[in-house]
């Protein structure tokens, strides 16, 4: 068989690891649709295991990759690993990086601007990849076949800066300067030793990509608090008619003095087989511990991101859709009918799960009240009545098909493709955005009413931005499934049931793997995305689908997330990315049929006061870890409880630490 | 300027307690108790939810509060716990 191999690539191209404070991991989705169970004991995962340890602690998701051997056709034929016949080791290289304080300022993506960069005081001048001194950078690690592990990968930040000044209308902890409009002077202490994850092997040496423990700190006496200056200081977009991204309206997103240890990077394989033979990801590797060069197309990628809370939960446009979007010719059904359960039903259920993490579209939000996608709203999707109509192809219930699609909002631009209105890709600042075909009215009621990627709407008209796609829309594989379905050109199929990967065939695997990596995330509103960048719309930035290109550095791509995420992570608490950081959470009483919600963020910091937009930037950095995940509710045997249709989803396993103020504070 | 928000709004929220919203207050302490009600409420339900009315009977609070339009009445015994009790939603 080992004549037969003439390559081998890592499955998932591109990985998704999801950060936890506990030291405790479970590993990722493999199979599409499949939610993975995160082990232990009396929780409410699928299987009964537990999101949190024994300590309360949230555990970390890892990415698990593989390595499948391909013919000379670019057939799959099989995954190697060391219980493999043929092999004898695998040799693991790992290159990962946190470039975020190095990189350019993020002020959403239509006003991305080459000459703004984060910390603009130290290394200035320079591209983000020469500024070493703000990136945390721990070299190329491996891991083999036989190493115990784990490899934890540690690297500084800040060396080498002693003094600097900071705008003075930042907030600062402990220190309120005089004269706001004039500097302040700070020092800065390096960061040393920062995890940006581990490297471990399971039982047949496949790679298990261990993230970090999602900390984050800022460096500088006096220290920066992560806030919002532009609220206070000249609103709505502060001082110096908004050109400082240290202090205008996206300050949050581009705090100085400050890191996290989220990552990106690219991961690969060597395999030595028994005959002495040396299979690579990489180019140029004749020997197993020959360094070589990177093959795009058989590596893969790593991305680490903030927790989903919401696993069952997937939003109505992931990266996959994104990837899709970008690279159409690898889409697998681009020739095949429209099947609604395949095509089109796990749309609506996206949508109707909204509405238990979002007050606009759980219907509790005074302007959709009656017309959300809560259980007994007009827009429950999954209701027995729609249900009927939408499974029937005849003309009888054409009219409702059709009701539905004149609903859904296409993205701005006559191919209807997000990246259009984005080119060119940055380093350059785009400007297509203002041709033409871009020029529209923005309207709130088409679906999704998700905020885009050009921001919120209000916030735009606040600052008189007339940008395209404030709202997020459907790509055009999606919008093309619905019209087919509208117009009665579909089947209607069944709904299939997840199947784990080792139920697959062989010759699926690498898809189901690269797919489900990255279905359970946010593909848009990217403002500027929450586990993946906008740079997933450009197919400049890729080697093919699920495979990030040759030329980008390891941390370039997650460098465009913001910096620290925490900020982000709160301020996005409305109409954003519900599915992975609620909005709302629900009590259901099932004797009833009746809800009640609460705000997810809530609870006290470590200082006693109450979770709220009061101080939600800087909370969020001590609560991210202890907020609860949102599940569905099991009836006695087993399946989901159902409210006229919908899943019913409430509130589990919220740290208790935040249901009582520290006793310090008492 | 003073740029710790919590302080700012702190303040804001001793003001509008002081000034009450239908509900009218003998003196400090029942200013004092409402800024303690009003501070659990929103630990307890949510930044976005406001303190509409409250009465105390020994050790027990119940409070009527809103988010949205929407209203509920809730009780608590030790002013960290909450319990909803009714509720406006229809769903």
């Amino acid at each position: 068989m080992s004549s037969k191999i003439k390559s081998i690539r890592i499955h998932p191209g591109i990985g998704m690891a999801r950060m936890g404070d506990s030291d405790e991991f479970f590993i990722g989705p493999e199979a599409p649709g499949v939610v993975v169970d995160p082990g232990g004991n009396n929780g409410p995962g699928p299987k009964g295991g537990s999101y949190r340890d024994g300590k309360s602690k949230l555990k970390r998701q890892a990415q698990r990759y593989r390595v499948y051997a391909y013919d000379a056709e670019g057939k799959v034929i099989g995954e190697l690993t060391s219980k493999s016949d043929l092999v004898k080791s695998l040799r693991w290289r790992v290159h990962v990086r946190n470039m975020k304080a190095a990189n350019y300022a993020f002020q959403g993506a239509y006003l991305f601007d080459p000459t703004q960069l984060r910390n603009p005081s130290i290394q200035p001048g320079k591209k983000p990849i020469e500024r070493t001194q703000l990136i945390i950078d721990p070299g190329v690690q491996t891991i083999a076949s036989g190493q115990a592990g784990p490899v934890v990968m540690k690297g500084d930040i800040f060396t080498g800066v002693e003094k600097g000044f900071l705008p003075g209308q930042l907030r600062y902890e402990g220190f309120t300067p005089k004269d706001i409009s004039k500097d302040v002077e700070v020092t800065y202490k390096p960061a040393k030793g920062i995890e940006l994850g581990q490297l471990r092997l399971d039982a047949q040496d496949r790679l298990l990509f261990i993230p970090s423990p999602g900390k984050g700190a800022c460096v500088t006496t006096p220290k920066v608090a992560l806030s919002n200056p532009s609220e206070f200081v000249n609103p709505p977009n502060g001082p110096e008619n908004g050109k400082n991204p240290l202090t205008n309206q996206f300050a949050y997103f581009n705090v100085p003095g400050w890191w996290d240890d989220t990552c990106g990077g690219e991961i690969d394989v060597t395999v030595t087989l028994k005959d002495g033979s040396v299979l690579s990801t990489r180019d140029n590797v004749k020997k197993a511990m020959d360094e070589g060069t990177r093959n795009p197309q058989a590596g893969a990628w790593i991305i680490t991101a903030p927790p989903k809370f919401s696993p069952y939960m997937y939003h109505v446009v992931s990266i996959t859709d994104r990837v899709y979007e970008a690279f159409p010719e690898a889409y697998p059904y681009a020739k095949q009918k429209t099947n609604f359960y395949r095509d089109v039903y796990p749309i609506f259920a996206n949508a109707v799960n909204y509405g238990w993490v979002s007050a606009e579209a759980s219907g509790i939000a005074k302007a959709h009240r009656n017309a959300a996608h809560g259980p007994r709203q007009a827009g429950n999707l999954l209701s027995p009545m729609y249900m009927a109509f939408f499974t029937d192809p005849s003309e009888k219930s054409k009219s409702m098909r059709q009701m539905v699609y004149a609903l859904m909002r296409h993205p701005a631009g006559k191919n209807g493709r997000l990246v259009d209105s984005l080119m060119p890709p940055p380093p350059q600042k785009p400007t297509s955005w203002k041709n033409d075909e871009f020029k529209r009215v923005e309207l709130e009621n088409l679906m999704p009413l998700l905020w885009g990627t050009a921001g919120k709407p209000k916030q735009n008209e606040l600052l008189g931005n007339h940008f395209p796609n404030q709202f997020l829309a459907l790509t055009a594989i999606q919008l093309n499934h619905i019209k087919e379905w509208a117009d009665g050109n579909f089947e209607v199929g069944v709904l299939q049931k997840p199947l784990d990967l080792d139920k697959l065939p062989v010759k699926d695997q690498p898809r189901a793997l690269d797919a489900s990596a990255l279905e359970p995330t946010i593909g848009g509103g990217f403002h500027p995305g929450i586990e993946f960048p906008y740079l997933i719309i450009y197919r400049e930035f890729f080697a093919e689908a699920f495979r990030v290109g040759k030329n980008i550095e390891p941390g370039a791509l997650a460098a465009y997330m913001s910096s620290p995420w925490h900020g982000d992570f709160w301020s996005c608490n409305s109409a954003w990315w519900p599915t992975q950081r609620p909005d709302v959470v629900f009590e259901y009483d099932q004797k009833n049929q009746t809800r009640t919600y609460r705000e997810w963020f809530r609870g006290y910091d470590a200082d006693g006061e109450p979770l709220s937009d009061t101080d939600g930037f800087n909370q969020m950095a001590y609560a991210w870890s202890k907020l609860g995940m949102v599940l569905p509710i099991k009836a006695k045997d087993g399946s989901f409880v159902k409210d006229n249709g919908a899943i019913v989803f409430t509130e589990h396993e919220r740290s208790p630490d935040l249901n009582r103020p520290p006793a310090k504070s008492k | 300027m003073n740029f710790t928000r919590r302080e700012f709004v702190i303040g804001f929220a001793a003001t509008t307690a002081l000034m009450g919203s239908g509900f009218s207050f003998a003196g400090t302490n029942d200013a004092a108790s409402k800024v303690a009600i009003e501070k659990s409420i929103k630990a307890n339900f949510g930044g976005g939810f406001s303190l509409i009315s409250y009465s105390k009977s020994g050790s027990v609070t119940q409070a009527k509060i809103e988010n949205f339009g929407n209203q509920y009445t809730v009780t608590s015994s030790n002013l960290i716990d909450w319990k909803i009790i009714q509720s406006s939603l229809s769903n």
